[in-house]
C-alpha cells in the first residue's frame, strides 16, 4: 500500500503545475459554495433579526373581524398565536395626520414589534399611548400627562350594509411612548395609537361601530403567504381586510433557505460543474503522462486495482488539500463577501452582519468538495485501470482515420493560412478534451451575455417597472402617504403656482380623489370578484370601493390612448341630469392567480351605475349618491400605464370641476410635474423645499426609481461578475493546462516542422491561433445559450405582461450582439493569454532536442 | 562544383567535467549532385553533423557553407526560410504530421512559404513515390515504408538542392529498404540533387558517390 501512496505523491510533485490547478479547483468550487453559503446564513440570520424589531412577529393581519371570527382565527389549525386589538377607527389631527386607534393589548403590542419607551401602557379610560414618530409629525414635545385633541373617525356598515362615517371630537391623556427602530420609519409604515378598551365601558365608539383586527403567527413557516391566503378564504374576509407581513415573510423565506438561496444557488451548479469539468480534464491529462509509467506497472505485475489505487489516492490528496483551502479561503471570502453582496431578499442593510459559521455549512462544502473529486476521477480511475501493457507503451496523442476535405477547411486555410489550418486540425485532434475546455470556458458565457443584455438596460428598466410605467411622462409625482386623511389634506392651488413657477418645469397636472364605493346587484358582480372580497350573497345589493376621481384636461387627453370603448371627450358632455364617467371596470388577483379579472359583468357604455362619494359638510364627512353615465371603459393596459390603483379597486373618472364641486374638495390629492431635460434634480430640490413643511407630503420621481432598480441591478452584477471571473479563472487554469500539456506533447512534432522550414513566428502564430479557436468555439456556444436565454426572458416577460396586465407595445428580443462580442473578446484574451507562455517556450524549442523526443 | 562545405566544425555538449565532443574540426566539401554516405558507430557523431549541415543546430565553432552562404550567419528565421527552400530532411522516424494527410504532408515546406503547391509537380511526385491512392490518408493509416515515402516527398516538395537523410531505411524492413532507397536515388537523378545519407547499412553505403566514416567525432 505504501508504495502507491509514494507514487501517487510522486506524481502529484512531479506534475506540480496540474497539482496546483488540481487544487485551486477544487479549492475554488469549496470556497464559492462555502462563502456565499456563509454570507447567506449570516445575512439572513442578521435580515431576521432586524426585520423582528421592525415589522414585529406577526405573520398575517386579518381587519374588520366581528368578535366571533377572531376567536375561530385564533382556535385555527394552522395558527400557533394570535392577538386581538379592537379597532376604534382613526385619530385625525388638525394638521391631516391619521393614525390607526387599537385598545390595548400587551401582545398585539409585543407582537406588532413596539417598545414602550417612556411611561406605561393606558389603563384608564381617555389614556392613550402613541408613536415618537407620531408626536415628531404632529409637531409635539414627548410629554407625558399632555391632553391632545383628536376627531375619531371611523368607518362602518350600518344595517342596511351602507358604509358609513363616524366622526366626533375626543381628547387623550398621553401616559407612553412606543417606538421602532429608525429604519422602519425611512420605509413605509402605519402609525398607530393605543387606548384604553373595556367592552361595553368604552366611551370611544358606540359598541356597535366597533370591529376587531387579528394578527397571527402559523405553526409552520412553509409557504407562509399560501396559508395566510387559505385562513382568509377559509373565513370569507376580503382581500381589503388582509395583509401578510411581507418584510417578514420575505426574510423567513430566506431564512428557511438557510445555505443557500435560488439566486445563487445556480451559480453555485455552474462553478461546480466548471470544477468537474477542470479536474477531470487535469486527471485524463495526467494520465497521458503516467500512462507509460502505468504499463511499465502492469507489466511487473500490478494489479488493476492497485494501479487504480494510485490515481484513488491523488484524488484524495486534491481533495484532502483543497478542502482545507477552501474552506480557509471561504472564510476570508465570507469577511470581504459580506460587506460587498446581499444575498438577501428585503432592502435591509446586511453589509455590517456578522458571519456566522454553522457546521451544516462546513459539512456542505465537504460534501461539495468530495462530490467534485468523485464525479470528475470516477471516470480516469476506472480508465486507468483498464490500461493494457502493451497498449500503454504504444498509446500517442494522433489523429486517426481518413481525413474528409471539408468546405470549411478550405474556407479557414483561405482566411487564416497555413498556421491556421494546422491550429483547426489539431484543436480537433482530441475532440474530447477540446468539448471540455470549450465548454467549460463557455459555462460563464450565458451569465455574462444575459446580464449585459438585460440588468441595468434603462429602456427596459423604463418600459417594464410598473412604479415607472406609472409615472407615465410625468418626472414627479406629489401625494400624501397612509398616515393622512385626505379631506384635512392636500395641494391647495397656491401649491400647484408655486410649482409651476420653478424655473425648468414644464407641466404641472393635478387630480383629486377619493375612496367611494359602488352600489350594485350582487348578481351583476364576477363570482371571483366576490370571492376575492368576501362577498357573500345574502344581501341583493352590495357596496364596493372604488376610487372616484379627477383629473384636469390637459391630463384627460393624455389618456385617450387608454380608451376601450366610447369617448374620452364624453367627460364634457352630458346629455341629461347624470353627468359622465369613465370606467376601469378591472381588478388584479394578486393573491391567487396573478392577472387582471373583470368586476362588473356586462358594464357597457351607456349604462347608469350609482356610486357614493364622500362629501365634506362642515367638520363631517358623510358619503352621498351620486348616478353616472358610463362614458367609456378603460382599457387592460390602464393598470400598467395609466395613473392607476394597480389594481386595487374599480376606478371611476369624473369631471374634475364636477368632482370638487360635489365633494366640497377645495384641494388635490394628486400633483404631477413633468420637468425640461435636464433640470430633474433641481426641480426635485425645489419642490422638496415647498414640501419640508408639510408632514407625509411625499414625492414619487422617476429618476429615483430608475436609480433604485439600477441599484439593485449593479447588485446583481457585481456579484454575477465575481462568479463569472471565479468560472473564468477555472476555466481558463483548464485551458492553460491543456495547452500547456498538447505542446508537450507534440514537442516533436513542432521539432520537425521548425527543421522542414516553419519559422518560430509562424509556431507561435500557430499555437496562438489553437487558442483563438477555443476561445471562438466557446464564444459560438455561450452566444447560443447566452442568446436563448436573453429571447426566454422576453418572451417570458412579454407572456407575463401581457397576460397579467394586458400591455401591449413590451420590448421584443433583440439577439444580444454586443455583450456576445464582448464575451467573446474576454475568452479570447484569456485563451492567448494561458497560451502565451507556451508558445514563448516553443518558440525557443531546440529543433535537435525535440527531434530526439518521441512521445 | 563544391554545394555544400565545412570548415573546422565542431560540436562540445555540456561543460567541465561532462563535456563531450561531439564532433572535432570536420572539413568537408559535397559536390553538386553527389551522393554521400556518412558510416559509423553509434554515438559516433552522424547525426549531429547531418543536423549541422542542416541548420538544425548550432555548432561550437566552423562554419557549414551552402552554395557560398554560411548559414549560421543568418537569423532563426532567416535559417527556417532558407531550410524550407534549399534542403530536404528525411528522418528515420519519418516525422509526419499527424493531423496533416499525405497530399498536406508533403506540401507542407511549399505551404509554409506562402506558395501555392504546383499542382502538376506534386501530383507528378505523388505517382512516382506510388501514393496517388493513398494521398486523402492519414499517416497512421499507412505502413512503415508508405510513410517514409511521404516523407520522402516532403523533402523533395520545395524542389531542395540538398536531402538530408538520418537512417531513412533504419525503421524498414529488406525488401522496402531496397523500394525506398531505389526511390531516393532515382528522385534525385531526376531532380538532380545533392543526398548527404546516414546509414548502418553497409550495401546503401556502397552505392554512395562517396563514403565517410566518423569515429568519436572525427573523419576516419
Amino acid at each position: 500500500m505504501n508504495v502507491y501512496i509514494h507514487l501517487a505523491l510522486a506524481y502529484l510533485k512531479k506534475q506540480r503545475g496540474r497539482t496546483i490547478a488540481l487544487v485551486l479547483g477544487v479549492a475554488l468550487a469549496v470556497m464559492l459554495v462555502f462563502g456565499s453559503n456563509v454570507i447567506f446564513e449570516s445575512q439572513s440570520r442578521n435580515q431576521l433579526a432586524n426585520i423582528y424589531k421592525m415589522y414585529g412577529t406577526y405573520q398575517g393581519i386579518f381587519t374588520n373581524l366581528n368578535k366571533d371570527l377572531t376567536e375561530k382565527i385564533k382556535n385555527d389549525k394552522d395558527v400557533s398565536k394570535s392577538a386581538v386589538a379592537a379597532n376604534l377607527g382613526n385619530l385625525v389631527t388638525d394638521n391631516g395626520i391619521s393614525m390607526i386607534l387599537n385598545s390595548t393589548d400587551k401582545d398585539y403590542i409585543e407582537m406588532s414589534g413596539y417598545t414602550l419607551i417612556k411611561g406605561h401602557l393606558p389603563n384608564k379610560q381617555g389614556e392613550i399611548v402613541l408613536e415618537s414618530q407620531a408626536l415628531k409629525k404632529m409637531g409635539l414635545k414627548e410629554k407625558l400627562g399632555e391632553t391632545i385633541n383628536f376627531k375619531i373617525k371611523k368607518e362602518y356598515k350600518d344595517e342596511n350594509g351602507l358604509n358609513q362615517i363616524y366622526m366626533e371630537n375626543k381628547s387623550f391623556k398621553l401616559v407612553g411612548i412606543l417606538d421602532k427602530p429608525k429604519q422602519y420609519y425611512e420605509g413605509y409604515y402605519s402609525l398607530r395609537g393605543f387606548t384604553y378598551f373595556k367592552e361595553g365601558e368604552n366611551n370611544v365608539l358606540p359598541d356597535n361601530l366597533i370591529t376587531y383586527e387579528e394578527i397571527v403567527k402559523l405553526k409552520s413557516n412553509a409557504n407562509l403567504s399560501g396559508k395566510l391566503n387559505q385562513i382568509r378564504e377559509r373565513y370569507n374576509i376580503g382581500r381589503q381586510d388582509y395583509e401578510v407581513n411581507s418584510q417578514l415573510i420575505a426574510a423567513l423565506n430566506d431564512f428557511s433557505a438557510q445555505s443557500t438561496n435560488a439566486f445563487t444557488y445556480q451559480f453555485n451548479i455552474l462553478i461546480v460543474i466548471t470544477a468537474i469539468l477542470l479536474i477531470y480534464n487535469m486527471f485524463n491529462i495526467s494520465l497521458i503522462d503516467m500512462i507509460k509509467q502505468i504499463g511499465m506497472m502492469r507489466a511487473i505485475g500490478s494489479s488493476k486495482k492497485q494501479v487504480r489505487l494510485i490515481i484513488g489516492f491523488q484524488s484524495l490528496f486534491i481533495l484532502i488539500i483543497g478542502l482545507v483551502l477552501g474552506l480557509l479561503m471561504g472564510i476570508a471570502f465570507s469577511y470581504f463577501g459580506i460587506k460587498l453582496y446581499s444575498f438577501v431578499s428585503t432592502n435591509i442593510d446586511v453589509s455590517e452582519s456578522s458571519v456566522y459559521i454553522s457546521m451544516k455549512n462546513v459539512w456542505n462544502a465537504v460534501k461539495v468538495g468530495a462530490l467534485t473529486v468523485i464525479v470528475s476521477s470516477i471516470i480516469p480511475i476506472w480508465i486507468s485501470g483498464r490500461i493494457s501493457s502493451i497498449e500503454a507503451m504504444r498509446k500517442s496523442d494522433r489523429s486517426g482515420g481518413k481525413q474528409r476535405n471539408r468546405g470549411y477547411h478550405k474556407f479557414i486555410k483561405k482566411i487564416s493560412g497555413i498556421t491556421g489550418e494546422m491550429a483547426y486540425k489539431n484543436v480537433w485532434r482530441n475532440k474530447w478534451r477540446t468539448i471540455i475546455i470549450v465548454v467549460s470556458v463557455a459555462m460563464a458565457g450565458y451569465l455574462f451575455i444575459n446580464d449585459i443584455a438585460v440588468v441595468n438596460k434603462e429602456s427596459l428598466i423604463s418600459a417594464m417597472s410598473i412604479t415607472i410605467t406609472n409615472m407615465q411622462d410625468n418626472d414627479f409625482k406629489l401625494s400624501f402617504g397612509t398616515n393622512t386623511e385626505p379631506y384635512f389634506t392636500g395641494y391647495t392651488n397656491d401649491d400647484v403656482k408655486a410649482i409651476s413657477q420653478i424655473e425648468g418645469v414644464k407641466k404641472v397636472g393635478t387630480k383629486v380623489s377619493m375612496i367611494g364605493f359602488l352600489e350594485s346587484d350582487v348578481n351583476d358582480l364576477d363570482n371571483d370578484f366576490k370571492k376575492y372580497n368576501g362577498i357573500s350573497n345574502t344581501n341583493k345589493n352590495v357596496e364596493t370601493t372604488i376610487e372616484v376621481k379627477g383629473y384636469d384636461d390637459d391630463q384627460l387627453q393624455g389618456f385617450k390612448k387608454y380608451i376601450d370603448k366610447g369617448y374620452m371627450s364624453s367627460l364634457n358632455n352630458s346629455s341629461d341630469k347624470y353627468p359622465n364617467a369613465v370606467v376601469y371596470n378591472y381588478y388584479y388577483d394578486i393573491l391567487n392567480n396573478h392577472k387582471l379579472e373583470g368586476i362588473r359583468k356586462d358594464l357597457n357604455v351607456g349604462d347608469i351605475i350609482t356610486i357614493r362619494i364622500p362629501v365634506a359638510k362642515g367638520d363631517k364627512i358623510t358619503y352621498e349618491e351620486q348616478n353616472v353615465r358610463v362614458g367609456a371603459l378603460l382599457k387592460q393596459e390602464w393598470i400598467f400605464r395609466g395613473d392607476s390603483t394597480r389594481g386595487r379597486y374599480m376606478e371611476v373618472i369624473l369631471p374634475q370641476k364636477y368632482l370638487m364641486t360635489i365633494s366640497g374638495k377645495s384641494t388635490y390629492e394628486q400633483i404631477s410635474v413633468q420637468s425640461k431635460p435636464g433640470k430633474d434634480t433641481y426641480v426635485y430640490n425645489r419642490i422638496n423645499k415647498i414640501l419640508e413643511n408639510k408632514p407625509f407630503a411625499e414625492m414619487e420621481s422617476k429618476l429615483s426609481y430608475i436609480e433604485t432598480y439600477k441599484n439593485f441591478g449593479t447588485r446583481k452584477l457585481k456579484s454575477d461578475f465575481l462568479i463569472v471571473s471565479l468560472i473564468l479563472l477555472i476555466a481558463g487554469m483548464n485551458v492553460y493546462n491543456t495547452l500547456k500539456t498538447n505542446l508537450l506533447i507534440r514537442t516533436n512534432e513542432f521539432a520537425t516542422l521548425r527543421a522542414i522550414g516553419m519559422t518560430a513566428k509562424q509556431l507561435k502564430s500557430m499555437i496562438i491561433k489553437e487558442s483563438i479557436i477555443y476561445g471562438l468555439l466557446s464564444s459560438i456556444i455561450a452566444a447560443l445559450i447566452g442568446g436563448y436565454r436573453v429571447y426566454r426572458f422576453y418572451k417570458m416577460l412579454n407572456e407575463d405582461y401581457s397576460h397579467g396586465f394586458g400591455a401591449t407595445h413590451l420590448p421584443q428580443f433583440k439577439f444580444p450582439v454586443i455583450p456576445i462580442l464582448l464575451y467573446s473578446a474576454i475568452v479570447i484574451v484569456i485563451c492567448i493569454l494561458s497560451s502565451y507562455v507556451s508558445a514563448k517556450k516553443v518558440e525557443k524549442l531546440n529543433i535537435v532536442e525535440g527531434l530526439n523526443i518521441t512521445e | 562544383m563544391v554545394i555544400l562545405k565545412t570548415i573546422n566544425l565542431s560540436k562540445v555538449y555540456g561543460k567541465g567535467e561532462n563535456k563531450v565532443h561531439a564532433l572535432k574540426d570536420i572539413n568537408i566539401n559535397v559536390e553538386k549532385g553527389e551522393f554521400l554516405a556518412i558510416v559509423g558507430p553509434s554515438g559516433s557523431g552522424k547525426s549531429t553533423l547531418l543536423h549541422l549541415l542542416g541548420g538544425l543546430d548550432k555548432p561550437t565553432e566552423g562554419t557549414v557553407e551552402i552554395d557560398g552562404v554560411d548559414i549560421y550567419k543568418l537569423s532563426e528565421d532567416k535559417l527556417a526560410i532558407y531550410r524550407r527552400r534549399n534542403i530536404g530532411f528525411v528522418f528515420q522516424q519519418y516525422n509526419l504530421i499527424p493531423v496533416l494527410n499525405v497530399r498536406e504532408n508533403i506540401e507542407m515546406p511549399v505551404r509554409l512559404d506562402k506558395k501555392i503547391p504546383d499542382k502538376e509537380y506534386i501530383d507528378d511526385l505523388i505517382e512516382f513515390l506510388g501514393l496517388t491512392e493513398r494521398q486523402r490518408h492519414l499517416p497512421n493509416q499507412l505502413s512503415g515504408g508508405q510513410q517514409q515515402r511521404v516523407a520522402i516527398g516532403r523533402a523533395l516538395a520545395a524542389k531542395p538542392s540538398i536531402i538530408l537523410a538520418d537512417e531513412p531505411t533504419g525503421n524498414l524492413d529488406t525488401k522496402t529498404t531496397d523500394e525506398v532507397m531505389n526511390l531516393i536515388k532515382s528522385s534525385i537523378k531526376k531532380y538532380n540533387q545533392t543526398l548527404v545519407l546516414i546509414t548502418h547499412n553497409e550495401n546503401i553505403a556502397q552505392s554512395a558517390d562517396r563514403i565517410l566514416s566518423i569515429v568519436d567525432g572525427e573523419i576516419q
